[in-house]
């Protein structure tokens, strides 16, 4: 009793045994930040010792970024307030960090007036970091939820499989796919959902790609198939992605079943094999359409061409008439049987060339021709036509000049030409036939003093069965297709032609031919 | 040359054709004899050796353009004289017909003054043969 009694007796003891017993470091600062005490705790909490401390700014004990706080602290004591649980940081002698909860009070002396800084530190540090371990802990379980929920409702099964080859994750998506239950699969050899076929080859790729370490990307390694607990396999696309852990590297493969996508893909590729055999099919019936249209038009032209030509022949040799025993009426009636006769021949002629040209029946027998000998004969053989209307032609051509073309086709094409120069002339007109040579082709033009074709008409006067009519007067002779079997005869020997007409004074039609090239003209 | 008249012979498919090139031919004085396909050309030419053939070249599904080597053989000359008729417009590529041994060739629809003066070349050449 006696002992405890002198304690009582003397209160600054008993008040320096709790001070220097507290958990708490009290310090005393003037309004500036000098630390003028320094006890209970204060050592331990900071590692300075009272002598190291007192005379020290409390502005070498701020953590750095905290010392802007510590003005306005001090001077709100310095007005009286109280504060109580400001949380800061503070550095200790060694450097590290001390989470500390503060508690400021003025010190008054016998008139009540402030004089100084009461500090009183509480060290946090243990309760921050135990704070900031359960937000570390929490953050990685959400991450880690979230990895599981994805993981879980990924569309595709996801596996990790350890070094050994034991499967130890496998998600809902698998399960499903394979149709082990979760508890057969994990812990299971991933050699469990390979098929037969491949499985004893398995383990040994399972190590080269542990070894080689890299990622295969989806898609890779074609016809991959897998097998389900019943047996049955289907096709899948594996990617595998090898992933360091802490217990060893681990794979993840993510498995998509392509079943559908192949069974979508077989089924294109049958329709696409129906679709062809049908465009095929159809084709090769298009063909032999073509080619019974052709054969029977080629039949019946010949058929319709063979009275024609007696007919045309016997015209001609009436109309001879040596013994004079036809009257001037019955001239004139044979007259226009033999011309109406030769119009219709003509008509089924164009017919018959057209149709073997669209069916590529026509062969071409190109050689080279010497120009003016064709020339001369075409319009030798058309100029008793010309006569009759009292149309003059000029022919103008170089005897040198050879071209690389088919000749009877060649004739076919100049007949064409002066004929319808001849047709569309009045008579007393003129025709002129002009042949140039110039950069390997051969140019020869027509050229007629006629009515001209209207500009309108000059861009279809090359198409099938056009006929210039409404801009010519009325004359609409012919089947509007020896035009078109120029411009396709041309074209097949490697030429162009096209017209220049100016209505009312003349057409002149240009067709080019390459220049023989055995024979090539300056 | 002799004077007396040439003989000439004409085959053709169609009665009616072969009917107008006869008119012809015989209008320009020689002598005819005609065939409506080849088996029958062929033993007419055996028989009468004709100078001159007028051959419609579709006669028989267009044998007759092949026809010129079976005459020879038949005749046992060595050289034909004979002339195409053929359905062509423009006429056939000459050399096709010249390969095939004719001297000269007519498109159809013949006309009388162009037969004649084909005939006219053809018999006044020193090479047509004349039987005796």
């Amino acid at each position: 009793m006696g002992a405890s009694a002198g304690i009582w007796d003397k209160p600054e003891r008993w008040l320096a045994a709790i001070i220097e017993s507290s958990e708490t470091a009290i310090m005393g600062t003037s309004f500036d930040g000098i630390i003028t005490s320094w006890a209970g705790s204060a050592t331990r909490m900071f590692g300075y010792t009272a002598e190291e401390a007192i005379g020290m700014s409390v502005y070498q004990l701020a953590w750095p970024g905290e010392e802007a706080k510590i003005p306005d602290l001090l001077a709100a004591v310095q007005h009286g307030e109280r504060i109580h649980g400001f949380r800061t940081s503070r550095r200790h002698k060694d450097g590290h960090c001390v989470f500390v909860s503060l508690n400021l009070f003025p010190i008054r002396d016998e008139r009540g007036a402030v004089v100084g800084v009461a500090k009183f530190a509480r060290d946090m540090s243990e309760r921050v970091r135990e704070q900031q371990e359960q937000e570390r802990t929490l953050a990685e379980l959400i991450t880690e939820r979230k990895y599981r929920e994805l993981t879980e409702h990924a569309p595709d099964g996801i596996l990790e499989v350890d070094a050994d080859g034991r499967i130890i994750i496998a998600n809902q998506a698998a399960v499903a796919m394979f149709g082990f239950p979760h508890n057969e699969l994990i812990g299971a050899p991933v050699e469990i959902l390979i098929p037969h076929a491949g499985r004893s080859d398995h383990p040994g790729h399972r190590v080269e790609f542990m070894r080689i370490g890299k990622t295969r990307p989806m898609g890779q390694g074609i016809n991959l198939n897998a097998i389900r607990k019943d047996g049955s396999e289907f096709p899948v696309e594996i990617s595998l992605s090898p992933v360091q852990t802490g217990v060893g590297i681990v794979v993840i493969a993510v498995v998509r079943d392509v079943s559908a996508r192949r069974s979508v893909e077989r089924e294109v590729q049958r329709l696409q094999a129906s679709y062809l055999a049908e465009l095929e099919a159809r084709q090769m019936e298009a063909e032999r359409l073509n080619r019974l249209k052709s054969e029977f038009v080629a039949s019946v032209s010949h058929e319709l061409r063979t009275p024609l030509h007696t007919i045309i022949g016997f015209t001609d040799l009436l109309r001879e008439d040596p013994q004079q025993t036809l009257t001037v009426r019955q001239g004139r009636f044979v007259e226009n049987i033999q011309r109406d006769s030769e119009h219709l021949l003509e008509l089924i002629n164009d017919v018959l060339d057209l149709s073997r040209i669209e069916a590529d029946g026509l062969t071409l027998h190109i050689e080279g021709v010497k120009l003016c000998p064709v020339l001369e004969t075409v319009v030798t053989s058309l100029k008793s036509n010309a006569e009759r209307k009292g149309i003059r032609i000029h022919l103008v051509c170089d005897d040198a000049i050879f071209v690389a073309a088919d000749p009877t086709r060649l004739r076919q094409i100049v007949a064409n030409l002066l004929n319808n120069a001849i047709k569309f002339t009045a008579p007393g007109g003129e025709i002129g036939i002009a042949v140039t040579a110039a950069h390997d082709f051969v140019t020869v033009a027509v050229k007629d003093s006629g009515i001209g074709i209207a500009e309108e008409e000059q861009t279809r006067i090359f198409d099938k069965f056009y006929q210039v009519g409404v801009t010519t007067g009325g004359v609409r002779e012919g089947t509007g297709l020896g035009l078109a079997i120029c411009k396709r005869l041309v074209e097949m020997q490697g030429g162009r032609i096209d017209l220049t007409s100016q209505k009312g004074i003349g057409s002149t039609f240009r067709f080019t031919l390459p220049c023989d090239s055995n024979h090539i003209t300056s | 040359m002799s004077s007396e008249p040439f003989t000439c012979l004409v085959a053709d498919g169609s009665a009616t054709a072969r009917e107008l090139i006869c008119a012809i031919v015989e209008s320009a004085g020689l002598i005819l004899c005609e065939a409506g396909d080849l088996n029958g050309a062929l033993a007419l030419a055996c028989l009468h050796c004709p100078d001159l053939f007028i051959i419609d070249t579709a006669i028989d599904d267009a044998h007759g353009l092949y026809a010129i080597e079976q005459f020879r053989r038949v005749t046992r000359r060595a050289h034909i004289v004979a002339i195409a008729l053929t359905g062509e417009r423009y006429g056939a590529h000459p050399d096709v017909l010249r390969a095939a041994g004719f001297a000269h060739s007519i498109s159809k629809p013949v006309k009388a003054s162009q037969l004649r003066a084909v005939l006219t070349e053809l018999l006044n050449r020193p090479d047509v043969y004349r039987t005796s």
